[in-house]
């Protein structure tokens, strides 16, 4: 059996050859995108904007922007017509004039449980030893 | 419904590991069988094994009074092709992004 995997994530780290701006630039600029990303990429870098990307194969994915802070974080998640949806990070960290580490994973979105919550406010709980008292006391 | 999530739910407890780990290198085990090779109890051990076949990680056989679990291998290595898929696309757009970065160059 191999290894089991305990996360469903992969991760992977590069030192490119160019500075932050240029970095976020390949990152969020549709043209730039579609040299290294897709075949066609359609991007609306906010949160909430909506993504489309289109490969050489044909397959077609849409996505969702997740989190934006410039020239630092874009996470976006997207999923494939048939497919599990995953969630992907990139951060974008200086290293020095003209290098850049981009870091990128994408994790599977597991669809937590609906939990049940019963929310007691704070102050009903403060009162509660009071309460107690009073009723044996009765 | 998508296979995935299950297993890798499944697959997130180290206990649950253990528990593959060991179904896979012995012939089928009851649970209490299980339970005599691990550090846990029988009630422990069964639960884990609902949920490891729940997510069809593990099979199981009745064979009169006793039933016994084995591991179904597929959806761990389903599991793992896919990571690896996941991993062989970044290495591809990556080397594609450092490539057209480098081209940039003045």
């Amino acid at each position: 059996m191999p290894v089991a995997p305990s996360e469903p994530e992969v991760r992977r780290e590069t030192v490119l050859p160019a500075g932050v701006d240029e970095v976020w630039d390949a990152l969020t600029s549709e043209a730039l995108l579609e040299e290294w990303l897709a075949d066609e990429v359609e991007l609306e870098a906010e949160v909430g904007g909506s993504v489309t990307l289109r490969f050489e194969d044909g397959e077609e994915r849409r996505g969702v922007v997740d989190e934006v802070v410039e020239g630092e974080r874009l996470a976006l998640r997207w999923w494939r017509a048939a497919g599990p949806e995953t969630r992907v990070e990139f951060i974008v960290e200086a290293v020095s004039p003209g290098r850049t580490r981009l870091v990128v994973a994408e994790r599977l979105v597991v669809p937590s449980p609906i939990t049940m919550r019963t929310s007691v406010s704070a102050t009903r709980l403060a009162a509660l030893p009071r309460a107690l008292s009073l009723v044996a006391a009765a | 419904m998508d296979p995935l999530g299950p297993v890798f739910s499944a697959l997130a407890d180290p206990t649950r590991r253990h528990v593959l780990q060991t179904l896979a290198h012995g012939d089928p085990v009851t649970a209490s069988g299980l339970a005599a090779e691990l550090p846990m109890t029988r009630q422990a051990v069964a639960k884990h094994l609902v949920q490891l076949s729940q997510a069809g990680l593990v099979r199981s056989t009745r064979s009169g009074r006793e039933t016994r679990y084995a591991l179904e291998p597929r959806p761990l290595s389903d599991a793992a092709g896919w990571l690896a898929g996941l991993g062989a696309e970044w290495d591809e757009r990556l080397a594609r992004l450092e490539r057209v970065l480098g081209e940039r160059r003045p």
